[in-house]
């Protein structure tokens, strides 16, 4: 189980869950289908989030060391990041909640 | 772990900020008091050399290993001591406006909008680091 979220974006014939035994492949290979890993998505929005941040991070420090003066921009740039971030939270909220949802399906 | 939450990204320059404008906040509001005492000397601390102290212990960690996180290393200068968790100010008199007859040169255009300036980036500053704690209570709480 090295990589859990390789599952949803398995190869269509197959079918994620009738091969969960030990002796499956350690994950799909996606190098045949043209769209892109749910991993891989999602790590690239993190990355995106991440460096809002950053960046909002080094306005404010020059906003308070005196280097820029645009007040506006600074605080609106805090606020996108914020609420990229909240909405971050929100969506790995959501798949949580769906993966206890599937660990409570009976096999 | 603990020391790692508050010594990330800007929250260390925005308490400063907070911290000097506090400070300079009591300088301004006594000159304010004194205003026509006889002799009296209106004093300030030069937010220019704040904010250079500042500068320079951004650059210093920037260039570090660690961009955006470990400690400010604040160098004192010539009128503020840089305190762990506070600032000491020596303030120096601002000879900038003429006597007045009873020898105080009082400049009441100039302390009102230092007042309005310095108050202005307190208010900010101020606003930064709540944010800065809701977002970290936020990813704590895994809750909005």
């Amino acid at each position: 189980m090295a990589d859990p979220l390789g599952l949803i974006s398995s190869n269509p014939g197959a079918g994620g869950v009738s091969r969960s035994g030990p002796s499956a492949p350690k994950g799909p290979t996606a190098s045949d289908g043209a769209s892109p890993e749910f991993k891989d998505v999602m790590m690239k929005h993190i990355e995106q989030v991440n460096r809002l941040q950053q960046d909002a991070d080094t306005a404010i420090e020059d906003l308070v060391s005196g280097r820029r003066d645009d007040m506006d921009a600074v605080l609106m740039a805090k606020q996108k990041a914020d609420v990229a971030f909240q909405m971050l939270l929100q969506v790995r909220n959501k798949m949580m909640d769906a993966y206890e949802e599937v660990k409570q399906i009976r096999v | 772990m603990i020391e790692g939450l508050f010594d990330r990204g800007a929250m260390q320059s925005v308490e400063r900020l907070v911290q000097f404008t506090g400070e300079r906040h009591r300088m301004l509001t006594d000159n304010i008091a004194n205003l026509s005492t006889p002799n009296f000397r209106p004093r300030d601390v030069d937010p220019g050399e704040f904010r250079s102290a500042l500068r320079q212990a951004q650059d210093q960690r920037r260039d570090s290993k660690t961009p955006n996180a470990g400690r400010l290393e604040m160098r004192n200068t010539r009128n503020m001591t840089f305190q762990r968790d506070g600032i000491d100010t020596r303030p120096r008199a601002m000879n900038r406006n003429i006597l007045f007859h009873d020898r105080n040169n009082r400049d009441l255009e100039r302390t009102m909008q230092d007042l309005a300036e310095n108050t202005l980036a307190h208010n900010v500053g101020i606003e930064l680091l709540k944010n800065e704690f809701d977002m970290l209570k936020i990813a704590i709480r895994e809750r909005m």
